[in-house]
């Protein structure tokens, strides 16, 4: 999974929200780092949905501008949990690494 | 439920009529051309919407980051929905049905417009005839080997409706057995599309009056000539047989062959007279103007016509075209404006050209167009598990996973 596609899933999983949403709740997860272009969120949404990681939940117009609602699947729900728990093992794992004495350079 | 179609027509107006909105609208459906059609239809509006939310404050079109990752997610989609190299081959050079869920796609290839070019590229014969012509040293062989080049475009200008209604029925229509759901796509009875008497004749009448012109004048002026064997003579040369144009004068036959066409011009103009007045009921039909793409083909028409005749015109060929053509075209042109004629008395009924063509030269009564089966979305609502019924008769058929 890659770290765009898994912060969709992450950004999802507190409710559900349309495409702008998206965009501005994994900028703000990343902290500033991913700004996902519209092309790159609807290259990742049809993906997963085909996936039947996320499913619509209903949509709306709102100053003219129709939007559509996201929400996490049970699979999409699983999925997010999982790579969050391969992450903190990798985590973990780095940070046993990074706190063993260096011996300097062989 | 909110509409989402339409992204064509602009079912949702995103952001009003400022022309701010308006042309970085326009900026946004430009860069989005790069996805499937079925997906703007589906998806567009809402894409769109994000755009907007993206778009910076008094922004008058979408910046180059986002246009490249419009262009990057298009092409991305196009390439994951494409059908399987050979599925799609097969389906291109030998016209076989590509699997279920390559429908949509095979739905938007037979919509798109340069659906025929793309048929025609993909021939055998295409790619055989393009590459012996371009290696042949033959006379005129340039000519044929631009004919072949400029074919697949010809070819879009000569695809009906009914093509693409057959196109569409073989390849996107439901099997029988299969499971059927709200909105889709079924064959049911649909009107024969016919081309409208008041604009098609007009053009016919351009077309055929052109072409009318065109042979009389070839006929008139051309240095006639006839294929002749000539003994060759004089110094070195001892008798052989030459063979060649010769200057012999066919006005005669000629005039003769366009006074037969001046006859059967008459008989037409009296057919329609006589038949075109009678009222037929056409529930299963719909007329629709000649269009932009029926001008165009009446022009390349006449430029077809007029390359005979050109020949004929400077003495480069003869073929007898101008007196055979100048005959037809002068029936045709009789018709025409006899028929348009027809169509524009106050209370007269609408006609289809076709109509008028079947009066004057096969002397039939205007008939009755029966249904035609075409693809429609389902006209009721779908109950669970609703299956597409076997035929009459045949064994039940099982439901088909979806």
């Amino acid at each position: 999974m890659t770290e765009q596609a898994y912060l969709v899933l992450l950004s999802l999983a507190d409710h559900p929200r349309h495409g702008y949403g998206i965009v501005k709740e994994v900028t703000s997860l990343s902290d500033g780092a991913v700004n996902l272009g519209a092309g790159t969120l609807y290259g990742l949404l049809d993906r997963m949905g085909t996936a039947g990681l996320v499913d619509t939940a209903g949509e709306e117009v709102v100053d003219g501008r129709l939007r559509r609602y996201y929400q996490l699947t049970e699979n999409g729900s699983a999925a997010a949990t999982a790579e969050t728990k391969r992450l903190a093992a990798l985590a973990r794992r780095a940070r046993a690494v990074l706190a063993r004495p260096a011996f300097g350079s062989i | 439920m909110h509409e989402t179609g339409g992204e064509q027509g602009g079912a949702v107006g995103v952001v009003g009529s400022t022309t701010q909105g308006t042309r970085l609208e326009r900026s946004a459906r430009f860069w989005m051309r790069a996805y499937p059609r079925r997906w703007r239809v589906a998806r567009g509006q809402e894409l769109l919407g994000v755009l907007f939310d993206l778009a910076a404050p008094g922004a008058t079109g979408v910046g180059a980051r986002t246009a490249f990752d419009l262009l990057r997610g298009g092409w991305a989609t196009r390439w994951r929905e494409h059908p399987p190299f050979g599925a799609w081959v097969a389906y291109r050079v030998i016209n076989r049905t590509l699997p279920r869920q390559y429908r949509a796609w095979a739905k938007d290839d037979i919509d798109g417009i340069w659906f025929a070019l793309r048929q025609a590229i993909s021939t055998w014969w295409f790619w055989f005839y393009l590459v012996f012509y371009s290696t042949s040293s033959r006379p005129g062989a340039r000519a044929l080997f631009a004919l072949v080049l400029i074919s697949p475009l010809l070819a879009v200008f000569a695809t009906t409706f009914g093509d693409r209604r057959r196109q569409l029925l073989k390849h996107v229509a439901p099997q029988r057995g299969e499971r059927l759901y709200d909105g889709g796509l079924v064959v049911q009875d649909g009107p024969r599309m016919r081309t409208d008497a008041r604009s098609g004749l007009r053009w016919l009448a351009a077309a055929s009056g052109v072409l009318a012109a065109g042979s009389f004048v070839t006929i008139a002026v051309a240095p006639l000539g006839w294929w002749v064997h000539q003994v060759q003579r004089g110094p070195g040369v001892d008798g052989g047989l030459a063979s060649g144009f010769g200057p012999v004068v066919y006005r005669g036959p000629a005039l003769a062959v366009l006074l037969v066409g001046g006859i059967a011009a008459v008989v037409a103009v009296r057919r329609v007279r006589r038949w075109l007045p009678l009222p037929v009921e056409q529930p299963f039909r719909v007329l629709f103007p000649i269009g932009l793409l029926g001008a165009a083909r009446t022009l390349i028409v006449i430029a077809i016509g007029a390359v005979p005749l050109w020949f004929e015109l400077t003495g480069r060929l003869v073929m007898l075209v101008s007196p055979l053509l100048g005959a037809v075209t002068v029936v045709l042109l009789a018709t025409a404006v006899t028929g348009l004629a027809h169509t524009r008395r106050p209370g007269a009924p609408p006609v289809a050209v076709v109509d008028v063509l079947r009066v004057a030269l096969l002397n039939r009564a205007p008939q009755e167009d029966g249904p035609v089966p075409e693809l429609g979305p389902v006209g009721c609502s779908v109950p669970y598990d609703g299956v597409l019924p076997p035929a009459f008769g045949a064994p039940r058929y099982p439901v088909s996973p979806a």
